[in-house]
């Protein structure tokens, strides 16, 4: 079989973002079937001329639904990215910030993938500029997850120290208390029922 | 007003002492390991917050039984005042006193919380934290007017007094976050809840209500014991 090669232009808009524009290997043998029959070397010299027709029609059908079918998804999420990195190059910094407090990492990962890429084609520097403040940023938030446990554990260990010592100075009160009775309750017990005794 | 200071003693200090209450209460205050666990394992962490919006599940159940103590007290207190009994004093006196413990918890939790998440640890401007404080002072307040007295039935009286001054000091905590706008502690998020966020809090609320029921009825037995000490020491 004969390894076939598209353009970008061949396979279609939907497709050329990422790395699914050039040559796309996972394609080939459909396509180079669907070549095949559309050229006419896979079906036999004495075919009618109709079948030849309704043949390449079902091989453009499967041709079709094998480059075009499969990829729409991931391309028009990558449009819609596109569009709205394009948007939100356009807004204006407080509302931009805004916008992008609410995103989740994902949204941010992908949003600022694509406000690369153009910001690439004004500055070809971006990258440098990124990767710092990728770094800075990533140690940032590992020094601040840090401090934010440090202070969670803080807490626990504060909140159990105080309840123990609460804790021990109640159990030592009554100790106390106990021994003070204990010094002064007569041998015999005050006057009372059995079912009042203290048993504490 | 009665003027006829009744005395509870012995009779009330000697019948805490079956062992299934201990059982029960010891269970209660148990349950605090297994609460913290699920705080610090179940809910997701905040992204803005991370693993510090953990202490929530400690800060606010404390805090609301900072609140709700004081209540309890200054009832107790109006009862003592009502009636002359000792054993609303004794209640009012124990629940003031597990309300100074759990208020302390509070002003120690909010405080490193807020260092991360507000930039500072206290704020003088803050109608939340103020009003905190001055609940604070009114439990303190308590515990100057009731110790530094020394007759025990005035003592009863000032401090049934101050409950229920500390008592107000709750109730405008209370409301502090739900009729105004505090400048750093944030509104009231009951209803803005995850569901495994709701879960977990729900879960220690209860787990530290009970914890205060246990604690309570030791600091009541405790109070009771040497009230007890107390009487037959004078009558000797």
């Amino acid at each position: 079989m004969r390894t076939c090669t598209y353009k970008n232009d061949q396979i279609g808009p939907d497709v050329q973002g990422g790395n699914r524009g050039g040559t796309n290997t996972s394609l080939v043998s459909r396509d180079d079937s669907a070549q095949n029959i559309a050229a006419g070397q896979c079906v036999s010299p004495g075919s009618l001329r109709s079948t030849r027709q309704v043949l390449f029609a079902f091989a453009l059908l499967l041709v079709s639904a094998g480059l075009y079918g499969a990829p729409l998804e991931p391309a028009a999420s990558l449009e819609q990215a596109q569009r709205q990195a394009r948007q939100y190059m356009a807004l204006p910094p407080a509302a931009a910030r805004e916008f992008a407090l609410g995103l989740g990492s994902a949204e941010a990962a992908a949003l600022l993938s694509q406000v690369r890429t153009i910001a690439r084609e004004r500055n070809p520097d971006v990258d440098r500029l990124a990767y710092l403040i990728a770094q800075l940023e990533s140690q940032r938030a590992t020094e601040l997850a840090q401090l934010r446990l440090n202070n969670l554990l803080l807490v626990i260990l504060l909140t159990v120290g105080l309840l123990g010592a609460f804790l021990t100075y109640m159990l030592f009160a009554q100790r106390q208390a106990l021994s003070r009775l204990a010094k002064v309750v007569p041998k015999e017990g005050p006057k009372q029922t059995a079912g009042e005794v203290y048993r504490g | 007003m009665s003027a006829k200071v009744e005395s509870d003693l012995p009779k009330i200090a000697i019948r805490t002492g079956s062992w299934w209450w201990e059982l029960l209460f010891g269970l209660f205050a148990l349950l605090l390991v297994p609460v913290t666990y699920l705080a610090l394992t179940y809910p997701p962490p905040l992204p803005a917050q991370g693993q510090a919006h953990r202490i929530f599940y400690i800060h606010v159940p404390t805090a609301w039984i900072a609140l709700y103590g004081p209540c309890v007290g200054a009832v107790a207190g109006l009862l003592y005042l009502q009636t002359r009994r000792e054993v609303y004093d004794v209640w009012s006196l124990a629940s003031t006193k597990l309300s100074f413990l759990f208020a302390i918890s509070v002003v120690i939790s909010g405080p490193i919380w807020g260092s991360t998440e507000w930039g500072t640890y206290w704020n003088w401007k803050d109608e939340r934290l103020m009003s905190f404080f001055v609940l604070l002072m009114c439990l303190i307040g308590y515990f100057l007017a009731r110790y530094l007295t020394e007759e025990p039935a005035r003592a009863a009286r000032f401090g049934a007094l101050m409950a229920v001054l500390a008592a107000l000091a709750a109730v405008l905590t209370w409301f502090a976050i739900r009729v105004t706008d505090p400048d750093t502690h944030p509104p009231s998020v009951l209803g803005s809840m995850s569901p495994k966020i709701r879960q977990t809090f729900w879960i220690s609320v209860l787990a530290y209500h009970l914890l205060f029921l246990a604690l309570l009825r030791l600091v009541v037995r405790q109070e009771w014991l040497g009230r007890w000490a107390d009487q037959l020491e004078s009558e000797k």
